[in-house]
């Protein structure tokens, strides 16, 4: 992959998180007069303190100064302080970071994996009974809503049978050690079988539309006429050149997969970004929303720019470009 | 002169019977040939199963909704005076029982057709229009104005939707146009791109460096060549957008932000968990509209599935 | 080949059920002995912070009422003041002078007494700073001095009950609040001590902000020793997840369960549904315009927005029509599942002294025919092609905003019925859902014409006899109602202090409120609790009606113990054991695998 490639790229990646920031800094800016909304669960304020607070936030402030800081404060993690609890957003969002990243990592390694895997067979064993079979259930399964489906998970497992609990990411008894792992771990299972069954379906048609085309194309055909066995055939040529358009798909769709976590960590109470999000802004409490805009954007922007330097790095077409 | 019909690259239709003594009128040869074209692509695209049932499937919704106020009076979807008690299980009378105000679910279900399809269909022209609008602009002057267009497109994309979706739901409230707004808003983008690495590709080709060559206008370039060729690939996205299109609405009026007093298969949805259907069991009041939701996009999808398949020789079985 | 599959396949059963030995193991916490004994209770309010002074929800006031003791606290006959740090308050004979004793028994969580200086300073500090939810318990400028350690006195600067009200006040330690004394109230509001030093009979030890929040016992309160050693408050995100959470054993006590919900858990055989008879009162609230004429004097600086409110609203007989066009036992059969009563006066009739019952026949009943008669007889006979009546003095259409409260109290589906019944008398009522956030940006500059909301209220109905005077203008009030009948008999009842003599003017206030109509009192809610049966020794507050818990008093918890002797429920966080889970896990992913490669090879077989 060319210097010349990896620093475009880069460079994009920056100008589209400027604009993120542009955008963010406007449009939360509309919403209101930042001190009104800082202050109006404070009943009493008198006009000195209000002064001190303007000051404080910088609003008299000319508008570019505004976004230079604005700029500055949030590359620091500095989002300011919530306007329902007065703790700084940068604390909520940590604590509620980590159950995101673990509930959508590990649902989009699985359903990654297990998609790709069935797509493979599916459309090496095109119309066979799995192929149809799976084509169905993953079409199937793209259609559902991943809040209904998650629902419906929570009748059986929960309410039929008992397995699991509730919701939540741990049990209050206080464990500690590898104990303390497998809480979590019941804890996850559900909202991760949701998360990863909605996407599971989209990998595996995807996966199977790319090896067909791939399969279609000549290169493929050569090799088989010169005698190279099936298996050879699917694993050094058809599989790695249909595997890259699908990792690049998966790298792309951080951002709904993000945005399904909002929901399903609605559905089991799971502390996540996503629930932060929903409270944050049932209670129009715009630093914590709109930390959590730039905080996603800025995921989904790196996750882009990964797939655009990983496309870069397997595609030899683009080697040379 | 004229000497063989020009079929757009995308549409390799295979082989077919050669045209009667050809009209010598341009505008007769047009029509003649978009219509062997579409002919022709309904005979492959009858060859896939998929695409049939999806077919058939939607045009069973479709018909439902038009037909739903003909099954459905005003008076039963009312909240005052409904026909039945609250929280019946299914009878006779009430197939799938009654909400919690006692109105027939059945009722609910097939009057929901109408919402959920308009908010799909609306939102998707919606996105169609912008994406298209703003893929075909940059893809086709590039330069300046398409660094402009495609960063506004990246930003679109890369803004995680369902937040965007709600901030917009609570600022500007809760009614079914917002709903549409909504949901249009947050698509667009990636219609856009779509379109633009196809109006790229369409560009370049002979016909088009041809017309150019001829002194044809913009407008001229765009309407008569890039469009109807990238109109394959448009199609094929629309149909996928109407599916995905009626999940978003479904997702948000799970979260309690679509228009409480609409009626959609997502509202009837949240009507029911809000009502405690989940731990009261009441089965035939949440499965029935997931059900039918999952069917309509199940349809749609397999209709683009099979679109994607007539469209692109190289995945089409042999 | 087939030996090495079957043996294979052997291997990965070995492991699945060594995995879920080590499981079962591993996955149990302490043993029994070890473990404290602790109550589970579910709710999905989570608490707001740890600071006192942003305590607003009913989560932050439990908490209040277990880590911190007031001056006085609530009988449990009928909420009525009794002592609890103080032993007894005596009024000068203008009642602007309070001297009261100060129990001298009573030590701060961390060891140190409490004695009346540590009141005279949590009052002073209120005061001085006017720290919003507090401040309107200590009316006419009050000062607060301790002589010594056993006495407090209350000088007001005119003459008040305010004592015996009692003042809702936790009592903080001046030792660790002290400093804030020549702070602002954004650092006041901001300090979050963990854990919270009070005097009470629990101690907040713990939150996972949006999980749970934790309050462990503390030995030798006022109130003697819990046998339970803690309780944990468990948040969840919908009322289904904690039913659900209830009926698995994860929590023992499920805090307003929704009426649909309720009805589910009557058959269960653990579970024992409680309903609480209403304190509070859901209404259809006016707006009578007037906020940007009184935001100068609340806010500073002119409002970004005018006030909207329809002109016909300020119509007494608009009003009435609606009033009469509203079927409060149909609001509280259907959209309450029956768990509500028709309401009369804004005063609950729990609050049994201070609630005046409107005879029936003096009701407005439910009449669409004496509506539109009204509403002819008035005036409003012009329609518009829609048939929606024309306000002859504006012109206008009687097109009313109404904002409906998406996470209120049945408040969206109570506006859809009265839409529906509006429809019939010729007004349109244009329902606009919102959260209650939302709903508080339109109180602030009156752009709405109605609101359907709820009030709770004191056991005593000084604040909410408050809410319709004009004084609270974008202070409590919903729509700057503003009446010199209300306001005089207000006054009157706030200076008249023999209780048998405030009570005829309080019932005077009712009455008058009911005719003049700033509101529609709909209907008063039942509050359902469930609660497993595994534990005993719940105690109502108020005894007749009352709920076990968030009510006014800590019997319950101090009470409370398990029927079972070793009683854990919440053992593993609900669920199946750990253990078992895990061997049914792998061998289902062993199986899986084994019938992938399985086909696989069967696969190269065939091209073999």
């Amino acid at each position: 992959m060319s210097r010349r490639y990896l620093l475009r790229h880069v460079l994009h990646a920056v100008g589209t998180l400027l604009f993120v920031l542009a955008f963010n800094f406007i449009l939360f800016r509309e919403i209101g007069d930042p001190v009104e909304l800082l202050t109006h669960s404070t009943l009493h304020l008198d006009p000195s303190e209000k002064a001190a607070l303007r000051e404080e936030l910088g609003i008299d402030d000319p508008l570019p100064a505004q976004f230079v800081n604005y700029v500055g404060d949030s590359l620091r993690g500095e989002f300011g302080y919530s306007f329902i609890t007065g703790r700084p957003v940068i604390e909520s969002v940590a604590e509620k970071i980590w159950p995101t990243i673990l509930l959508v990592g590990t649902s989009t390694i699985l359903s990654t994996l297990f998609g790709v895997l069935i797509g493979i067979r599916g459309a090496w064993r095109r119309g066979s009974a799995f192929d149809t079979g799976s084509l169905l259930g993953s079409l199937t399964l793209y259609s559902m809503p991943e809040g209904w489906l998650g629902m419906l998970l929570l009748i059986l497992f929960v309410g039929i049978l008992g397995w699991f609990p509730a919701g939540g990411i741990e049990s209050t008894d206080r464990l500690t050690g590898f104990a303390h792992v497998l809480d979590v771990a019941k804890h996850l299972f559900l909202p991760c079988l949701t998360l990863t069954l909605g996407y599971l379906g989209e990998f595996a048609i995807i996966m199977r539309s790319s090896l067909l085309e791939v399969m279609g194309e000549d290169f493929i055909q050569t090799a088989r006429a010169k005698g190279v066995r099936d298996k050879e055939v699917r694993r050094r040529h058809a599989v790695p050149n249909a595997l890259l358009p699908t990792f690049t798909l998966t790298f792309y769709s951080i951002g709904f997969i993000l945005g399904g976590a909002v929901i399903v960590e609605q559905v089991f109470s799971w502390p996540g970004l996503g629930q932060l999000t929903y409270a944050a802004i049932e209670s129009l409490d715009y630093p914590v929303i709109q930390a959590v805009f730039l905080l996603s954007s800025a995921a989904v922007i790196l996750f882009n720019l990964l797939a655009d330097v990983l496309y870069g790095y397997l595609d030899p077409r683009v080697k040379e470009a | 002169m004229i000497t063989t019909p020009h079929q757009p690259d995308d549409l390799t239709v295979g082989t077919e019977a050669a045209p009667p003594s050809a009209p010598s009128d341009p505008k007769k040869i047009k029509w003649l040939r978009r219509r062997r074209a579409l002919t022709g692509f309904w005979r492959v695209y009858r060859r896939s199963g998929m695409g049939m049932v999806g077919l058939w499937l939607l045009g069973l919704f479709v018909i439902l909704a038009l037909a739903a106020p003909l099954l459905v009076g005003k008076e039963d979807i009312r909240v005052n005076n409904p026909p039945g008690t609250p929280f019946e299980s299914p009878s006779l009378s009430f197939p799938l029982g009654t909400d919690d105000f006692g109105r027939s679910i059945l009722d609910l279900v097939i009057y929901g057709s109408r919402v959920s399809l308009l908010v799909g269909f609306a939102a998707t022209v919606m996105t169609m229009t912008v994406g298209t609008a703003v893929g075909i602009t940059g893809g086709y002057f590039g330069g300046k104005t398409d660094t402009v267009m495609n960063a506004f497109t990246n930003w679109f994309l890369v803004i995680p939707w369902i937040p965007l979706a709600i901030v917009l739901a609570s600022i500007l409230g809760q009614s079914l146009f917002n709903t549409i707004l909504v949901i249009g808003v947050t698509s667009w983008a990636g219609t856009a791109r779509l379109v633009r690495a196809d109006t790229l590709s369409v560009k370049e080709r002979p016909y088009v460096e041809r017309a150019r060559a001829l002194g044809a206008s913009n407008w001229h370039l765009i309407s008569r060549h890039i469009l109807p060729n990238v109109m394959p690939v448009i199609f094929a996205n629309t149909v996928l957008t109407v599916a995905l299109s009626i999940l978003a609405e479904t997702t948000l009026a799970l979260l309690g932000l679509g228009d409480p007093s609409s009626i959609s298969w997502g509202i009837v949805i949240f009507d029911a968990f809000d009502a405690g259907a989940l731990s009261a069991d009441l089965w035939w009041w949440l499965i029935p509209p997931g059900v039918c939701i999952c069917l309509v996009t199940l349809a749609f999808t397999m209709c683009g599935y099979a679109l994607d398949e007539v469209l692109n020789p190289k995945i089409r079985e042999r | 080949m087939r030996g090495m599959r079957r043996a294979s396949l052997a291997l990965g059963v070995a492991t699945a059920v060594v995995l879920g030995l080590a499981g079962s193991v591993f996955g149990q916490s302490a043993s029994p002995d070890e473990k404290p004994l602790t109550f589970h209770v579910g709710t999905t309010e989570d608490i707001n912070s740890v600071n006192p002074f942003k305590a607003f929800n009913t989560s932050d006031y439990e908490v209040l009422l277990l880590n911190y003791n007031m001056l006085d606290g609530f009988s449990a006959e009928d909420l009525s003041p009794v002592p609890e740090l103080t032993t007894g308050c005596e009024a000068s004979s203008d009642h602007m002078t309070w001297t009261c004793e100060i129990r001298d028994d009573v030590t701060w969580q961390d060891g140190k007494p409490l004695t009346a200086e540590d009141i005279a300073f949590t009052y002073t500090l209120i005061v001085d700073k006017q720290l919003g939810y507090f401040v309107d318990y200590l009316p006419f400028d009050p000062t607060f001095e301790a002589p010594d350690a056993t006495t407090l006195i209350w000088k007001a600067q005119e003459p008040t009950l305010a004592p015996t009200v009692p003042p809702y006040i936790p009592i903080l330690p001046e030792h660790i609040w002290g400093k804030f004394a020549t702070k602002s109230v954004k650092e006041i509001e901001g300090f979050e001590p963990m854990p919270l030093i009070g005097s009470g009979p629990f101690q907040l030890t713990e939150w996972k902000p949006g999980q749970f929040w934790r309050m462990e016992a503390v030995p030798d309160s006022i109130f003697g020793t819990s046998t339970i050693d803690e309780i944990v408050y468990h948040v969840y995100g919908n009322e289904e997840a904690m039913v659900q959470a209830l009926k698995s054993g994860e929590i023992d006590f499920a805090y307003d369960v929704p009426p649909t919900l309720g009805k589910s858990l009557e058959g269960e055989k653990n579970i024992k549904v409680l309903r609480k008879a209403a304190d509070y009162h859901t209404n259809l609230a006016f707006n009578f315009g007037g906020q940007s004429k009184a935001y100068p004097s609340v806010y500073g600086g002119q409002p970004e927005k005018k006030e909207t409110n329809h002109p016909a609203i300020r119509d007494h007989a608009v009003r009435l029509a609606i009033a009469h066009a509203i079927d409060k036992q149909a609001l509280a059969d259907t959209v309450f599942q029956g768990a509500a009563i028709p309401a009369d006066t804004f005063i609950s009739p729990d609050k049994a002294f201070w609630h005046l019952d409107i005879p029936a026949n003096e009701e407005y009943d439910f009449n669409i025919d004496e509506a539109n008669q009204i509403l002819d007889d008035a005036g409003y006979t012009k329609r518009t092609a829609d048939g929606i009546r024309i306000d002859p003095k504006s012109g206008k259409p009687l097109s009313f905003d109404i904002i409906t409260i998406t996470n209120c109290c049945e408040s969206v589906k109570s506006g859809e019925l009265m839409a529906g019944w509006m429809d019939e008398i010729g007004i349109k009522f244009n329902l606009r859902p919102v959260t209650d956030t939302k709903a508080g940006v339109d109180w602030k500059y009156g752009t709405f014409d109605a609101y359907v909301w709820d009030w709770g209220g004191d056991p005593d109905p000084d604040f909410n006899m408050s809410l319709y005077t004009t004084d609270q203008c974008l202070g409590w009030s919903d729509g700057c109602f503003s009446s010199p009948t209300l306001d005089k008999l207000y006054e009157e009842q706030r200076r008249t202090f023999d209780r048998k003599a405030r009570q005829a003017i309080v019932y005077d206030f009712e009455r008058a409120h009911y005719e003049e109509i700033p509101e529609i009192a709909l209907v008063y809610p039942e509050v359902l609790y469930a609660y497993s049966t595994d534990w005993e020794g719940w105690v109502n507050s108020p005894t007749k009606g009352g709920g076990p818990i968030f009510a006014w008093r800590v019997d319950s918890y101090m009470n409370l113990k398990p029927v079972v002797a070793g009683g854990n429920s919440g053992a593993d966080g609900g669920g199946m054991s750990t253990g078992l889970l895990i061997a049914i896990g792998a061998i289902a992913v062993i199986v899986v695998v084994a019938f992938v490669v399985m086909g696989r090879r069967r696969s190269e077989e065939d091209e073999a």
